[in-house]
């Protein structure tokens, strides 16, 4: 198996943060395969994700202004646009029309199943399609993402070989556990996940986001729409579920 | 506190990289004096750890200010009876200043330091996790000013800035500039409204920088503000805020304040650039008119082979 | 009048300068030289503090410490809305309360490591940072959750409460102790919302939200 930051990967569109906790007038911080990254939304919905750096100074333009239409940079107030990530103001030169050179480096991004994606380099002419791309008769609910101190590879080997069995041997109180995970391709498993209390099954895609070389996200979502009246107790028993999948992982790192 | 066995510093003392460096054939940064401390924040008698250009040493003050600095040799900060090596120190303004070789010159003059009714101030250190050189270059600019000092140093929308001269002089080997006008809201404790400020930068020093402002009251008279930076290591720096002021009116707490909100303000700047070393190749990063005295300064460092806490081209 | 033993980096005394600015009140700050004169150890300021600490609350003779404790007195004595700490409604108490005693553990680790970082305080620095994002995780969850319920705030839907306040500066400024915060989104998006308070002023490391 090859190094989850393997130089090929960034050809890959990742999934990197659920849409909805990307709002208005908001900046998301990120990472992806060990580059910074700036994810913002528009005051028309449209998506960005930049590299986290302004080419002025280098500042980081997470600590900026979303202005709805554009990112202001804290440092000297650089203003780049949406899309295009050109810079449109600078405030030293206030009449001066900055050179297309002035401009930050923008990756390519997509929204699809309630996540924005995120690929660093283009991969020939391919279409944006997310990895895995899943069928349209799916329903899908996103969860919580869950951030840890752990490798993707890491994560991903204990989830195909011992996730099932210590899970429910480890933690009953959990209130369902998973069964039957399967690796689909490097960096999405698929499970399903079994209520103990109802017994009923749902299956499951569970997506791997390298941060870096120490840390991914685990992005889970469930083939099914959630009620609005168990919504809360759904998100909370899963939250656990993989809050208890982090802790074995990072607690793995420990032995090393 | 026992007295190790001093011998004078040399070349196999330091580490490799320090001298295998192309730099080393000038040995612009480590024959030169570098700050390490301020008086004021020092007790006598007492040994002080610290790490200079990647290399610990410790230093103690005497009660008759006499300054002993050596490289650590052995482990950690206990005194062995092995031999450690002494290092050339001197005071000047009040700070500790040390050499990891041989300084061929004295510290650069402040005249202004002499005057009778100067207040002489070390507002305080303060560590920030960024290269000495980005520290000082943030320190040598304006345009920052309305978006970082807002209420104080600047305003929007008057954040223009407007030509000015930035040299290289040959003689003292110093960089410098002039006729820089900013206008500002609360430009020192002593303004009792705005105005437009003019500075003057001067840069004596790869790690040290002097702004020259008129002095609120009397304006033909300049205020001085300046920051003697320490490299620690290329990443990391302990920025000393020296002030030497025309003020009759405000404590020293209060003018201490004044400088340590405003540095305050540009730490999490400085901490959020990315890389954290200052890169020297005019083509890494962009710059327009305004950053002429930052682009000044990367010609300097690059002519001076400075390549501590830089990217060199 | 009220006076305010006052350090321009402190976390603690900004949690009453903001407030105090909230709620609009006429103040008078004396500078305590914390760093680098210790000035909160000197004898005056003892006799003032025995616990050395800043803040101090002195309002025409009655002296509190501690910014959480004087953040409940402000709110009670001078929130003409009753929304910052409503004193009649128990089940927020408790949990602003809750809340409170959260904000001084974030103290204790969160705001130990900024000392530690940028003015070379002597600790385990390790432990504080640890210990931090514990804490964060904890809160991030919390946040998360409370998002999914339409509640904005740490205790309350619309409203903030002293607990937001409580546990706004050291979380903000945590970087500086070596302390990120990129693992947890939820805090990212309530430090937004904080920011866009009406009346809000920031203070040193932090940035005011713009125009």
């Amino acid at each position: 198996m090859t190094s989850a930051l393997d130089k090929s990967f960034r050809g890959w569109l990742f999934p990197v943060v659920r849409s909805q906790e990307v709002g208005l007038r908001h900046i998301h911080r990120s990472q992806l395969l060990n580059q910074e990254l700036a994810i913002w939304r528009d005051d028309d919905g449209q998506i960005n994700a930049w590299e986290n750096r302004c080419p002025h100074r280098g500042t980081r333009l997470s600590i900026g202004l979303n202005t709805g239409v554009e990112i202001r940079c804290q440092y000297h107030g650089w203003r780049y646009a949406s899309q295009s990530g050109q810079c449109t103001f600078i405030p030293a030169h206030p009449t001066m029309e900055p050179s297309p050179r002035y401009c930050v480096n923008t990756f390519e991004c997509i929204e699809k199943y309630g996540y924005v994606w995120v690929r660093l380099e283009k991969d020939k002419d391919e279409d944006l399609e997310p990895l895995l791309p899943l069928t349209e008769k799916l329903s899908l609910t996103t969860l919580r993402s869950v951030y840890t101190m752990a490798s993707t590879t890491r994560i991903r080997d204990w989830l195909i070989s011992d996730c099932e069995l210590q899970i429910k041997v480890n933690s009953p109180s959990l209130g369902c556990s998973l069964t039957e995970i399967q690796q689909r391709h490097s960096f999405c498993l698929e499970a399903l996940s079994i209520n103990d209390q109802t017994d009923k099954s749902v299956t499951m895609f569970i997506y791997l986001h390298p941060l870096t070389d120490d840390a991914t996200v685990i992005h889970p979502l469930v083939n099914a729409s959630i009620s609005p009246e168990i919504r809360l107790d759904e998100f909370r028993r899963y939250n656990r579920l993989f809050g208890t999948i982090r802790d074995v992982c990072e607690a793995g790192n420990a032995l090393n | 506190m026992g007295q190790p066995k001093m011998v004078e510093s040399s070349v196999d003392q330091l580490p490799s990289r320090l001298v295998d460096d192309p730099a080393w054939s000038g040995r612009t940064v480590v024959d030169d004096w570098q700050v390490v401390g301020s008086l004021d924040q020092i007790e006598v008698g007492v040994n002080y750890q610290t790490v200079l250009l990647d290399v610990p040493i410790t230093f103690n003050v005497t009660g008759s200010r006499e300054v002993r600095a050596w490289i650590n040799t052995g482990c950690g900060s206990q005194t062995s009876s092995s031999a450690s090596v002494r290092l050339k120190t001197c005071v000047q303004y009040r700070y500790i200043w040390v050499s990891l070789g041989q300084p061929m010159q004295n510290i650069f003059e402040i005249p202004e330091y002499y005057e009778p009714d100067r207040r002489n101030i070390h507002a305080a250190t303060i560590r920030v996790k960024v290269s000495a050189p980005r520290a000082i270059e943030n320190f040598l600019d304006l345009a920052h000013f309305p978006f970082v000092h807002p209420g104080s140093l600047g305003e929007e929308p008057f954040t223009e800035v407007k030509d000015y001269d930035a040299v290289i002089l040959e003689e003292s080997n110093e960089v410098l500039a002039q006729k820089c006008c900013f206008w500002q809201p609360n430009a020192m404790p002593t303004a009792t409204e705005g105005y437009e400020v003019e500075y003057v930068y001067r840069v004596p020093h790869p790690y040290c920088a002097i702004l020259y402002k008129a002095n609120a009251i009397d304006m033909n008279r300049m205020d001085i503000v300046s920051i003697f930076v320490q490299p620690v290591s290329e990443e990391e720096c302990n920025a000393n805020m020296f002030l030497a002021m025309i003020d009759d009116q405000n404590s020293d707490t209060v003018i201490r304040s004044f400088q340590l909100q405003i540095f305050a303000q540009d730490k999490p700047i400085l901490e959020n650039q990315v890389p954290k070393r200052l890169p020297l190749d005019l083509r890494a990063e962009m710059s327009v008119r305004c950053d002429a005295l930052s682009t000044t300064y990367r010609r300097w460092l690059h002519k001076r082979d400075v390549r501590f806490g830089t990217i060199p081209q | 009048m009220i006076k305010l033993y006052d350090y321009e980096l402190s976390g603690n005394c900004y949690k009453l300068r903001f407030f105090l600015n909230i709620l609009n009140i006429e103040y008078e700050r004396i500078p305590v030289d914390f760093y680098p004169g210790r000035e909160h150890k000197s004898d005056w300021f003892l006799q003032i503090n025995p616990l050395g600490q800043l803040p101090v609350l002195d309002h025409d003779g009655l002296v509190l410490r501690d910014a959480q404790a004087i953040l409940t007195y402000l709110a009670a004595k001078f929130d003409a809305t009753h929304k910052w700490y409503p004193t009649r409604d128990a089940e927020i108490l408790g949990k602003i309360n809750m809340w409170l005693s959260f904000a001084d553990s974030i103290t204790a680790s969160a705001s130990a490591a900024r000392l530690h970082d940028g003015l070379f305080y002597q600790l385990d620095i390790e432990a504080a940072r640890e210990n931090a994002h514990k804490l964060f995780r904890v809160l991030d969850e919390h946040l998360w959750f409370a998002e999914e319920q339409e509640q904005a705030w740490i205790c309350t839907d619309k409203h903030p409460t002293i607990a937001d306040i409580a546990c706004f500066p050291y979380i903000m400024l945590s970087e500086e102790g070596g302390i990120s915060r990129l693992a947890y989104p939820a805090i990212c998006r309530w430090t937004d919302r904080f920011r866009q308070i009406p009346n809000f002023i920031a203070m040193s490391g932090i940035f005011e939200p713009g125009s």
